[in-house]
């Protein structure tokens, strides 16, 4: 099966005062129809970044490596002009913000929100679009549409406005859709409803998704693969049980055991990695995370350690010093 | 929806009448204060002490202070703004013949203003930190430094004197030659417009630019949107509000009359009635037009005030003062 | 290369003056050094009238011309500059001082003071500005001190705001609540603890408020109700050079041109002063 989304050397470099800030280095990913892939990270790892390096959205200031392909449904993404772009934007490949208070524009009705993309891209008149606004309003679990349609965002809570975001987003049914990091604003007892509601309209629209979350336990439950980032490179991919049964990279390790569990022993210390997250300039040849990792070895720091496979092709790694299996 | 904003603007609306009465007390007593009365200035010089006298027990001048005022203030809210002590014409109907001309001024400038304003703050405000936008900054700047006076001048220069082909001064009423009338006001428009609208360029500009870093603009982008629906649907209407509270000032201002462009192109309006009477110490004439372009100031705010409502759904919902 | 676990510092901003802010500053210490030393320089008396050379342009005698009566445009102009430097300075002082201790008690102090002094500020404002400098002045007189007095007051109501708008969320602040419980009296805080935190936007508004003044100012000496001729003010020059536009536009230009170029400086300076400002204050955040 040929891969819905398959991304190549992406590195992406800002100029600043200090030099060449790193922020995507070779970044290499792929993804099925219909799968859900989750990119877990630190805050500062890339993971927005990449998104928009996705969906075309990065600052004028970025500098896009030119060995970077971003293969879309045969097209690389990358050299389609501006126009082109836009055609693909909100109506194949969507996304889902992170806070639902500043996505939403708040001087404009939810319909009116909800209906642009659906004019623009697919060409429905006011009156059909508004039609599909309410099937689309019910099917991410909203009660009285009708009603909804005239509110302004400022009238609906955050879960709802969530849902509303997730409503603009698949209106067109595309076939990706990114969600940044879709429930890290909400109450944790809507978080899991927002979840399972894009994993049902996944199935129900075969649509691909990309899971961004710096939360490794909702990553777990929600993906099929899970891509770990760290300082602006991929340093982990597997599938989400394998990634969890078998992490080599120690900072994969870390991660996981940092997630507090519910049936570990009481009074355990929670377990945090120590340091924090740096950024790099140009491309230094080490590893990124040797400066807090625990296995860290003279070869870390001298090497830049390539993404290598580990026992199938699916398990990929970034370490010198890996973990056993 | 309408009941709240009813009562809202019910308590506006007695608030602005309390202040508006102080505001007429105030008039009325700053010309009470002045050394002299009204019998003074009108007899002269020469006026013996029971001339004086007599004159003010005529004119009701003796009467306790609050009396007075009430007298003025029942005969200002019934549309009597006094009379002219030297020419003996009511204030009122001075008023009626000069505002139309204050208020073409007005409107007409407040076009052209936002003619020059809107699409070149659009363009700085989109463009922001690029080389149009600092040149269409920079020259909003120079303009805004070049007081209003100085702009009438040169321009009057330019057109009326250099090129001979608008009218240095002079106003033709509409009725009588709408073309004329059209000519004459050319240059006042232009004067005006020029004044105020490196003001509202840069009021634009700025909050255009602010608005354009709100992630509802990045959702509005990842949706596909081109970037001129996003301008034009999205981040115009936000991005309006300074503009809007600046223009309701302006125009408050403006309905008193522009002083000093009508002055400098001998324009019949609100503001020159108001310096010649100043110069004139025609006292009454100057206590009634204050009081009557006070007066419109604040009714023009309130409609401004109104505006936001329609404007920022927020507003409409939950008036926190 | 590792960069320490920090965020990445910018650059920091370069020492020497950008010419925008070298040049503006350049011409107002030439105006207030000329304004100040005007009785001194050797310049022939502002109303020094000579009727043979009547309206003549720039020469070696006469740097920048003579008006229509034959006095010298380069001494009126910077015994002008004493005029529009004293009002400029003095009206928004005296704003400064009043509304921002206006405005400082206003957000203080709840209840009837607050909105006896918010009620005044806002009948204060139901004149628009011009109208109520011309009534002031005709009222008081149109003499140097009425007009800086008139100005001063209408600025009033602005400063309050300002003040009022940055002292209400200093009020809420740990640092007036510690000042109060180790017994610290009202005076006190409101001085000590609260004043120098405002200071910065008080005084970008005041620099922005000189050259408001200054055209205001103007505007009323052309309208022929400010300080009065022969007083050399600006404004008054650039009226009084009208009749004689077509044949010597000079008469009015050379004032025009000093005038704006005081304005734009003061302008531009005030720019940059409100963006180092804001700029400090992100940073903080």
């Amino acid at each position: 099966m040929t891969a819905l989304l398959d991304i190549r050397a992406l590195s992406v470099r800002f100029p600043t005062a200090q030099g060449e800030l790193s922020a995507l280095d070779s970044v290499a990913l792929e993804l099925q129809p219909g799968a859900t892939l989750g990119l877990v990270g630190e805050s500062g790892s890339g993971k927005s970044l990449l998104c928009r390096a996705i969906l075309g959205l990065l600052p004028r200031a970025a500098f896009v490596a030119p060995e970077a392909r971003i293969r879309f449904g045969g097209e690389d993404l990358l050299r389609l002009d501006s126009a082109a772009m836009r055609a693909i934007r909100g109506r194949r490949i969507a996304m889902v913000f992170q806070d639902p208070m500043t996505s939403l524009n708040p001087v404009r009705t939810i319909a009116a929100q909800l209906i642009e993309g659906m004019r623009v891209h697919l060409g429905l008149a006011s009156a059909d679009a508004r039609q599909r606004a309410l099937e689309l309003l019910d099917q991410v679990g909203i009660t009285a549409p009708e009603q909804r349609l005239g509110q302004y965002p400022h009238e609906l809570s955050g879960g709802m406005r969530q849902r509303v975001a997730i409503a603009m987003a698949i209106a067109c049914r595309p076939e990706l859709l990114i969600a940044d990091e879709p429930t890290t604003a909400l109450d944790v007892t809507v978080q899991a409803e927002v979840l399972q509601l894009l994993r049902r309209l996944q199935s129900q629209h075969r649509m691909a998704m990309i899971l961004v979350t710096h939360d490794l336990g909702l990553a777990a439950g929600y993906t099929d693969e899970i891509a770990v980032m760290y300082a602006g490179q991929i340093v982990e991919r597997a599938a989400t049980r394998v990634l969890f049964k078998t992490p080599r990279m120690p900072y994969t390790r870390a991660l996981i055991a940092s997630v507090p569990r519910l049936d570990g022993e009481p009074q355990r210390r929670l377990v945090a990695i120590p340091g924090r997250a740096a950024t790099f300039y140009g491309d230094p040849p080490q590893c990124r995370f040797a400066p807090r990792c625990e296995r860290r070895e003279a070869r870390c720091l001298q090497e830049k350690p390539a993404l290598v496979p580990a026992g199938s092709d699916r398990h990929l790694y970034r370490c010198w010093n890996p973990e056993a299996a | 929806m309408i009941g709240r904003v009813g009562a809202n603007v019910g308590g506006r609306l007695a608030y602005l009448a309390a202040v508006m009465l102080c505001a007429a007390a105030a008039t009325f007593l700053m010309f009470e204060l002045l050394p002299g009365s009204l019998a003074d200035a009108i007899l002269g010089e020469n006026a013996t002490a029971e001339d004086i006298a007599r004159l003010e027990a005529e004119l009701g001048l003796d009467r306790p202070l609050a009396e007075r005022f009430a007298a003025w203030l029942w005969h200002a809210l019934q549309g009597d703004l006094g009379r002219s002590h030297i020419t003996g014409e009511p204030v009122a109907s001075a008023v009626a013949e000069r505002l139309p001309v204050s208020i073409e001024l007005m409107v007409l400038a407040q076009l052209a203003a936002l003619a020059i304003a809107l699409p070149l703050g659009t363009l700085a405000g989109y463009r922001e930190g690029t080389r149009i936008d600092r040149i269409i900054s920079g020259g909003a700047f120079g303009v805004l430094a070049v007081p209003h006076f100085v702009l009438g001048i040169l321009l009057i220069l330019v057109f009326a004197i250099w090129l001979r082909v608008l009218p240095a001064t002079g106003f033709v009423p509409f009725a009588a030659d709408p073309l004329g009338n059209l000519r004459s006001m050319v240059l006042p428009t232009l004067t005006l417009a020029l004044a105020e609208a490196p003001v509202y360029l840069r009021l634009l500009r700025s909050d255009l630019a602010s608005t354009l870093r709100e992630p509802f603009i990045t959702v509005a982008r990842a949706k596909g949107l081109s970037d001129r629906r996003i301008l034009l649907t999205h981040a115009l209407r936000p991005s309006s509000f300074s503009l809007i509270t600046v223009m309701g000032i302006n125009i408050g201002h403006l309905i008193g009359g522009a002083v000093v462009i009508e002055t400098l192109f001998a324009l019949p309006g609100l503001g020159r009635l108001l310096i010649e009477a100043i110069i004139k110490r025609d006292y009454p004439v100057v206590q009634g037009l204050v009081l009557f372009v006070a007066a419109a100031f604040v009714v023009v705010n309130l409609v401004v005030d109104a505006l936001y409502a329609l404007i920022d759904p927020r507003v409409r919902h939950d008036r926190r003062r | 290369m590792i960069v320490d676990g920090e965020r990445p510092i910018e650059a920091a901003a370069p020492r020497a003056m950008p010419p925008r802010v070298l040049l503006p500053l350049a011409w107002l210490a030439l105006v207030a050094a000329a304004a100040l030393a005007a009785p001194w320089l050797p310049l022939p008396v502002p109303h020094a009238m000579d009727f043979a050379a009547a309206a003549q342009g720039p020469s070696l005698q006469h740097p920048f011309g003579t008006d229509l009566d034959g006095r010298d445009l380069l001494s009126r102009v910077v015994h002008g500059a004493r005029i529009s430097l004293f009002v400029g300075l003095a009206a928004p002082t005296l704003g400064l001082v009043i509304g921002g201790a206006l405005g400082l008690i206003a957000a203080y102090y709840k209840g009837f003071v607050r909105r006896a002094i918010l009620g005044a500020l806002d009948v204060l404002l139901a004149f628009p500005t011009l109208v109520l400098a011309l009534a002031l002045t005709s009222i008081l007189g149109a003499t140097l001190e009425n007009v800086t007095l008139a100005l001063g007051i209408i600025l009033i109501p602005a400063f309050a705001r300002i003040a009022r708008a940055n002292a209400l969320p200093l009020l809420g602040r740990e640092f007036v609540l510690a000042a109060r419980t180790a017994g610290a009296g009202d005076l006190y805080i409101l001085l000590r603890e609260v004043l120098p935190n405002m200071a910065m936007p008080l005084l970008t508004y005041w620099l922005t408020m000189i050259s408001l003044v200054i055209v205001a100012e103007g505007s009323l000496s052309f309208l022929g109700v400010g300080i009065p001729p022969p007083a050399p003010s600006w404004g008054g020059m650039i009226a009084y050079g009208r009749e004689a536009l077509e044949r010597s536009p000079h008469v009015t230009l050379v004032p025009a041109a000093v005038m704006f170029l005081t304005v734009l400086s003061l302008n531009l300076l005030g720019d940059a002063l409100r963006q180092r400002t804001e700029a400090r204050e992100g940073a903080l955040r």
